[in-house]
């Protein structure tokens, strides 16, 4: 049985899915057609307030869309379109009706120094409901293996090139997490994982501090979802960091 | 409706008592709000499927406390003092539960608007001491991909003499969001009170709302088979942790394998991988086609075997089954004592499982086994999680046989009064109460099955070495923001 199963992890028939392939799995975004005629009826449905309708323009922020599919059920003139993998700058993440763009972009030269074909992230928790842990525990296992992208995960802030932060961003944890910062040594990056980290989410309201943590931490990339799928955070790494694929 | 006493705070603890000798546990104790209600203490009972719920109005927030005679009560009066400001010039007794930063003469949960002002509550210095005995503090962020708290060990040498939890890293105020949002608004944030607990919590908020409306019968199917495929991803998770924690690798990735099946299945049929957005109250939010429960039945096939190799390959292994074998024992004394819930508790041979005692949804329909161990250790907690996950499929089975095709949702009629959702999450017994008046949610209290169980981790610890916490923990595997909310 051991045999067994070692064969099935090392044999040439393993699941690892390609670069390609991961990059394709999307996540979905709503993107209203030319017949919606801005009633508004999508937005008081949005959980997120992710659809915002002002000036006669209809948008969405992926920065505070929980990807629930309420506005889809609610309006048949809505449909879904790929969302983006992650943006480099929060205002990318808002898309008005009818607009395509590509906004995962490459970090430029200074920032990722420190990151010669692999890198060291440390995960920071501020406050997260654990589905992001989840996903990006997930990452390591035999389809992702993020391992071979020359991601790697690291117990302490001092080995780390990049601290992937998920949660919005609680009062409790600002302390903590300004250390866990200070910590890892310069020049470093911040990945801010989810719509809790990018905007506070759902709990933008609640005993947080800010709207995400940008308010409080330099975040340089924004991974999108919630929670962002282990392919999307693989994803937005390499293409961010430019890593070899 | 579940008969309801009242109950003056002078005969309380009494009550407790006389009950608790009967048979009766302390499912949860909160207190509520001046203003549409009164002033007062609920406390909700369960002994198998009778409910009992005593309400104890309240003329001033300070009583004497009763968990010194009644010690189930610990946590919740703890609660009470601290998020509905009960007891005030306990203070410096209790030190901090969740909130860090304490609000200046104001509590977090009351219905006025809170100051701006906060103050810090430093975590207490009560460590024990003695000749040769440290105290090692650990987290709030652990090395690991984990939510984060604070552990401080009390040690001497390598044991463990003491280990104190400091909880609260990841509040969030959800109980206060839950008072002012719309429905919908409600079941998205509910699913995000503990991530890998979406279908349990949703489950329980849509229990909590319905009351005694009648859902339709593909919806309870349905809903049956999701909060089963929730405990399977979520036990192959702990006894792959356990193997990983043991530094045993292959088992660790056989099992971190076969959960991203599950998780995939989720998104094949529920359109997200922690199934979050599938459950309405009043029913499900979206049918499932003949082809996707035709691809669960596959792969739940597939699940039993997988289950079985997963064990084996553990069991044999002697270096993981000296690891796991008399680590971390929880006694059925102090099982009992503190009313430990979930896997935790079968473990150590308390045979408690909602979903037998008051079953909901479909579970009344099928048959299944309750799985208990009597030894309390990690060894135990492993069998108890890997034999529920056989169950499971069995489950999801007994309920495909019966899917038929039917309306999924009905409307739902909030009466007003004490609504609760008492689901059986993986971690354990889970309770959502909702009190409500003139249509609208008064005070809803979420109590995770962790917020009972993290003490029963503190029980289970003392004596066992430093390096074994992490693996005791997985084995456990409670949620830090479900505690917090
Ligand atoms: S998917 Fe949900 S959160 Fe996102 S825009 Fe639509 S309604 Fe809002
Ligand atoms: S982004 Fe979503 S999944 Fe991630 S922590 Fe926040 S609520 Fe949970």
């Amino acid at each position: 049985m051991y045999q067994k199963t070692l064969k099935n992890l090392v044999s040439d028939a393993k699941p690892v899915e390609p670069f390609e392939q991961l990059e394709a799995k999307r996540l979905s975004r709503p993107d209203p057609n030319s017949e919606c005629t801005l009633c508004g009826r999508c937005a008081r449905a949005c959980s997120g307030r992710a659809i915002v309708i002002s000036e006669g323009r209809w948008s969405v922020d992926l920065g505070r869309c929980v990807f629930c599919r309420d506005c889809y059920d609610i309006c048949e003139h809505i449909s879904s379109v790929p969302a983006p993998h992650y943006a480099l700058r929060r205002e990318d993440l808002v898309f008005l009706a009818g607009e395509s763009r590509d906004v995962e972009g490459q970090l430029p030269r200074e920032k990722t120094k420190a990151v010669r074909g692999s890198v060291a992230i440390r995960e920071l928790d501020t406050g997260s409901c654990n589905a992001c842990e989840s996903e990006a525990n997930a990452r390591g296992n035999k389809y992702y293996d993020m391992e071979r992208f020359g991601i790697k995960v690291t117990p302490s802030p001092r080995h780390a090139d990049a601290l992937l932060v998920t949660g919005p961003m609680t009062r409790n944890m600002l302390v903590a997490a300004q250390k866990t910062y200070d910590a890892v040594p310069n020049p470093k990056l911040v990945v801010a994982c989810g719509t809790c980290a990018i905007s506070g989410g759902l709990f933008v309201t609640g005993d947080v501090v800010g709207e995400g943590i940008s308010d409080t931490l330099p975040a340089d990339i924004f991974v999108v979802g919630c929670p962002p799928t282990p392919n999307g955070m693989i994803v937005s790494l390499i293409k961010a960091l430019g890593l070899r694929h | 409706m579940n008969p309801e006493f009242v109950v003056p705070i002078d005969r309380l603890q009494e009550r407790l008592q006389l009950k608790l000798i009967d048979g009766y546990g302390i499912m949860c104790m909160y207190a509520v709000e001046e203003g549409k209600m009164s002033r007062g203490i609920r406390t909700v009972l369960r002994r198998d499927a009778e409910i009992l719920s005593l309400f104890t109005p309240l003329e001033s927030d300070t009583y004497d406390m009763i968990h010194t005679e009644v010690p189930q009560t610990r946590p919740y009066e703890r609660e009470m003092h601290e998020m509905s400001g009960l007891n005030p010039h306990m203070a410096e007794h209790y030190g901090p539960q969740r909130l860090q930063w304490a609000y200046k003469d104001a509590y977090p949960l009351q219905k006025a608007s809170l100051p701006e002002e906060r103050v810090f509550r430093p975590i207490p210095d009560n460590r024990m001491e003695g000749d040769g005995i440290f105290e090692i503090p650990v987290g709030p962020v652990h090395a690991g991909i984990i939510e984060p708290g604070h552990f401080r060990f009390s040690v001497a040498g390598e044991p463990i003499l003491k280990l104190r939890t400091h909880m609260g890293y990841t509040y969030r105020g959800i109980e206060k969001l839950m008072e002012g949002f719309t429905e919908t608004d409600r079941t998205r944030i509910i699913e995000r009170v503990s991530g890998d607990t979406a279908v349990a919590n949703a489950l329980a908020y849509a229990h909590a709302m319905e009351g005694e409306t009648e859902v339709p019968e593909r919806a309870r199917l349905l809903r049956t088979i999701f909060a089963e495929l929730e405990r399977i991803y979520c036990h192959f998770g702990d006894i792959g942790g356990i193997a990983q924690d043991t530094g045993f690798s292959v088992p660790a990735a056989y099992a971190a394998g076969i959960k991203e099946k599950i998780l995939r299945l989720n998104e094949i049929i529920g359109g997200h991988r922690f199934l979050m957005g599938t459950i309405v109250p009043g029913g499900v939010r979206r049918d499932i086609s003949d082809d996707s429960l035709r691809e669960i039945q596959n792969r739940i096939l597939k699940v039993s075997f997988d289950i079985e190799e997963l064990v084996g390959m553990m069991e044999g292994s002697s270096f993981l089954m000296d690891r796991v074998e008399t680590t971390g024992v929880l006694t059925h004394k102090d099982a009992v004592e503190y009313r430990a819930l979930g896997p935790a508790a079968r473990a150590s041979g308390v045979k408690t499982d909602v979903r037998k005692e008051r079953p909901y949804d479909a579970y009344g329909d099928v048959g299944f086994r309750v799985f208990t161990r009597e030894k309390g250790d990690v060894y135990s907690r492993m069998l108890v999680k890997a034999g529920e996950i056989v169950e499971s499929t069995s489950i999801i089975n007994q309920c495909l046989d019966q899917i038929r095709p039917g309306p999924l949702r009905t409307e739902v009629r909030t009466a007003d009064g004490l609504g609760l959702g008492i689901v059986e999450a993986p971690r354990g017994e889970l309770v959502h109460c909702a009190e409500i008046t003139e249509g609208e949610i008064w005070r809803y209290r979420i109590r995770d099955p962790s917020f009972i169980n993290w003490l029963a981790l503190e029980r289970a610890l003392p004596g066992n070495i430093v390096a074994d916490f992490p693996l005791v923990n997985k084995s456990f595997n409670l949620s830090y923001s479900g505690n917090d909310l």
